[in-house]
């Protein structure tokens, strides 16, 4: 009896050792994924295509800055074309104690730039397929996430990880399932679904470089498959870690 | 009999003790069976040798049970002793082969781990383009958001057409071509210019025809940039205020009055010389603005269905200059409103630095408010009419007509005057979010306005005009802005014109469908105290991102004295075609 005793203890022992070498959790990946490196600012000109259900095409060129500050950051989006929204400009200021401060400025009424309200955040960020929600650096304790299973995408292995908004935190999804390479900690491809667990949209970056060091999503697509629209992003020009006053995240620099 | 119960209790307590979780985390025993296994042959394997033991220890329980119960009854020694040499070699044999299965399951485990990193390290790996070489040497800021001359503008051109062609003098067809360029220009990093113009033909076909067209400069300005103060010089609009079309603390810029309901916000603002002054102190802002030359609100005296003049007025209502004009009889209505026609003209204030105008805001921000406080001294861009007191007279005595005739020319030109009052005007405006909903207020209480009796005499009042708002939106994007407007006069007099409390309603509904291409809006602005209303639905499509139609009507509705009733023979369709570049 007490050789079979310690016989099982010992074979407990060895497999804890096991699992606590090799396993990661689902949390985990996410965090890495948070936490990677994406320089402590940035400064890029991207394109975005948004292509209707039809096949029509309409195009929209943004200038992006973005400075961390701590675990927060503050970013300023710009419209530079199409003409009729060129000037249109949005702030975002992240906040811990409270909802994230969103500022929207549109040159033609010429007053301050105007406050958005939380539950504008479900709604699509200037007609693309990202809402003002999918722009959000979404805090990894908002979620449940559980590490599903490894899966190969376009050649890259990646771990499929889900996340459900905990009970009480404000989302339009009712989850998502990311598939994130392991080397660099980018998802490569997420699936959005609705409250009603429908899959809504399919997030793919088709291109990935190191730019700086610093591993950029290049091009990349948002397909909303109930809809049958999607729009894609493509970054044209980027910098990281530029000397970026302040004053670049204030109304002032909004109006001009 | 006490180590067998002891070795039983150990083993359950073993099999619900919290270990490891199947993400990794503490959990129970028996998950030590059931593993989380990325492989499915790995998995296939576990499986098996679960089933197995499961099948193995269901019969060893059951011969358990069978010897439990014999030993209950068992009353000779002897058998008792064999059979709890049984029991505890049953119990034995159950913790060894659970043991060797789990070391088992173990091994297959720490085989699907190893193989996922062998896997993982075997993986193709991203194309690597190391832009670090392709990178500017000494990139900044300034190299990437490099200040660049800006040119764009609109052409477009509106068709109105009257609803019912009530009156033959109405205007049936009204067209509108407008082209509008803007330019931007930095000089250097601290310098920039900014200068916009515009050409405008008016068309109005039906009861007359009339032509006009105007090429005008519209604002025109240098903003020079020193640390942190922000100077522009030069033709420009003010917009203070946060809540929307109405901005009880918005006065510095004279009005396009045309425009005030038929035409685009951008369009209502008439650019003034001034001097602003912006200076920056974190969240906040100081601002000083001077504006040395007086602007007169534009206006069209005759010519259109929105003159202050147009036809049918005189015989129904007397028109802008005499507002609430009820209070008299027609004949009487008629004979001033045609002494005020021809015999008197607004004085705009002269240049000096005595008639300067001005203000101050100071604006910021705090835990999700924005606020700002502000203050003008300002004239009042619509003149104050005042006649002379034998006309007061003949209007209280009901002799206006007889009096009139009686006076000589140099005396009728003495009887009426039009007057730019000066007053102050204190703000205070606010806005933030609860949860779903913008909310949005501004207030301005006025000292030193004007208003007027029943007998048309100027009296000052001060008062107070306030706006509350909210919006949100909802689903995707069907958007609602409502707001309540107030106007209260301070030290009411029962014989005044105006009501002591006004109210007003705004109301706004847009949504868009087919991916932003087809926009229907409609716009509501209903007087609560005069019951008139003004409704505008229409409808935007916008065939490119440059290119858009708009289908509409403007409807206004009311007793003829009231401000929307005033209009309310020029219900009309529109049609606009709008070209930006």
């Amino acid at each position: 009896m007490k050789f079979g005793f310690r016989f099982f203890l010992a074979a407990l022992l060895c497999l804890s050792l096991a699992a606590g070498a090799y396993a990661i959790t689902g949390t985990e990946i996410v965090q890495n994924v948070h936490d990677r490196d994406d320089g402590d600012s940035a400064a890029s000109e991207t394109t975005m295509i948004l292509i209707n259900d039809k096949g029509q095409e309409k195009e929209r060129t943004i200038r992006l800055i973005r400075k961390d500050y701590g675990d927060l950051s503050k970013s300023m989006i710009r419209f530079l074309a199409p003409a009729d929204v060129k000037g249109t400009g949005f702030l975002v200021w992240e906040n811990t104690d409270r909802d994230d401060d969103q500022f929207l400025y549109l040159p033609a009424l010429k007053q301050d730039p105007r406050r958005i309200a939380s539950s504008e955040k479900n709604s699509r960020f200037m007609g693309t397929e990202f809402t003002y929600e999918d722009m959000e650096n979404r805090k990894v304790e908002k979620d449940t996430h559980t590490y599903l299973r490894d899966e190969e995408i376009d050649g890259h292995l990646c771990y499929v990880v889900e996340s459900v908004p905990k009970e009480g935190e404000e989302s339009q999804y009712g989850k998502f399932i990311s598939w994130v390479h392991p080397d660099i900690w980018i998802p490569i491809r997420i699936e959005f679904y609705d409250e009603n667990m429908e899959l809504l949209k399919i997030l793919t970056v088709s291109e990935l470089e190191e730019i700086d060091g610093i591993w950029t999503t290049i091009e990349s697509t948002m397909d909303n498959v109930q809809e049958e629209r999607k729009t894609i992003l493509r970054v044209d020009e980027i910098e990281y870690n530029l000397d970026i006053p302040d004053d670049f995240f204030t109304e002032r620099y909004l109006k001009e | 009999m006490l180590s067998a119960a002891l070795l039983l209790f150990f083993t359950g307590f073993v099999f619900k003790t919290d270990a490891f979780s199947q993400d990794g985390a503490p959990g129970s025993t028996a998950d030590y069976l059931y593993p989380s296994i990325r492989h499915e042959d790995i998995l296939a394997e576990v499986e098996t040798i679960r089933e197995d033991l499961l099948s193995a220890l269901a019969f060893i329980d059951k011969d358990i049970e069978q010897i439990t119960t014999a030993l209950v009854s068992a009353a000779d020694p002897e058998v008792r002793r064999e059979l709890v040499d049984e029991l505890e070699r049953l119990t034995e044999y159950k913790t060894e082969i659970v043991a060797l299965a789990i070391a088992e399951i173990g091994d297959l485990r720490v085989r699907d781990v190893e193989r996922s990193v062998e896997r993982f390290a075997a993986a193709p790996k991203p194309v690597i383009i190391d832009r670090t070489l392709l990178s500017r040497t000494q990139s900044s800021l300034d190299d990437f958001f490099a200040p660049e001359t800006e040119f764009g503008g609109y052409i477009k051109t509106r068709f109105n057409t009257d609803i019912i062609w009530d009156d033959d003098r109405e205007d049936l067809l009204e067209m509108y071509p407008k082209a509008y360029v803007k330019l931007r220009h930095p000089v250097n990093d601290n310098l920039t210019f900014f200068v916009s113009a515009y050409g405008q033909y008016e068309v109005y076909t039906g009861g007359r025809t009339h032509y006009d067209y105007e090429v005008e400069l519209d604002e025109a300005y240098l903003d020079i940039s020193l640390g942190s103060f922000d100077i522009r010089i030069g033709n420009q609009i003010f917009a203070w205020g946060r809540t929307d079309i109405i901005n009880p603390t918005d006065n510095l810029n004279a009005l396009n009055v045309s425009n005030l309901l038929i035409g685009e916000s951008d369009e209502r603002r008439l650019p003034v010389f001034a001097v602003k002054v912006d200076y920056y102190l974190n969240n906040t802002i100081f601002e000083l603005a001077l504006v040395p030359f007086y602007q007169d609100h534009e206006m069209a005296l005759w010519g259109s269905d929105w003159a202050l003049y147009r036809p049918g007025v005189i015989t129904e209502y007397s028109g802008g200059y005499l507002p609430f004009s009820d209070a008299l009889d027609d004949e009487s209505m008629e004979t001033l409103d045609w002494v005020v026609r021809n015999y008197s003209s607004p004085n705009p204030p002269s240049y000096s630095l005595e008639n300067l105008q001005g203000g101050i805001r100071i604006s910021s921000k705090y835990k999700g408010w924005d606020f700002s406080v502000s203050y003008a001294y300002l004239f009042d861009k619509i003149p104050t009419l005042s006649f002379s007191d034998g006309m007061y007279d003949a209007i209280e005595n009901g002799t206006v007509e007889s009096y009139v005739s009686s006076l000589p020319i140099n005396e009728l030109l003495e009887s009426t005057s039009l007057e730019h009052k000066r007053y102050h005007v204190v703000g205070l405006d606010f806005a933030t979010t609860w949860g779903s909903y913008g909310i949005r207020g501004e207030g301005a209480v006025f000292f030193g306005g004007y208003t007027y009796t029943d007998i048309l005499r100027p009296i000052q009042k001060d008062y107070l005009r306030y706006v509350i708002g909210v919006d949100r939106i909802f689903g995707e994007n069907l958007y609602v802005n409502l707001q309540f407007i107030q106007k209260i006069i301070f030290d009411y007099d029962s014989d005044l014109l105006e009501d002591e409390i006004q109210n007003m309603l705004t109301l706004n509904i847009n949504k868009k469908f087919f991916n932003d291409k087809l926009i229907p809006d409609v716009s509501i602005s209903y007087n609560i105290t005069d019951g008139d209303f003004f409704i505008t639905p229409m409808v935007t499509y916008k065939y490119t991102d440059t290119l858009e139609f708009s289908l509409g009507a403007n409807i206004y509705n009311g007793d003829p004295y009231t401000i929307f009733g005033l209009f309310e023979h020029n219900d009309q369709f529109f049609l606009e075609i709008k070209y930006y570049f």
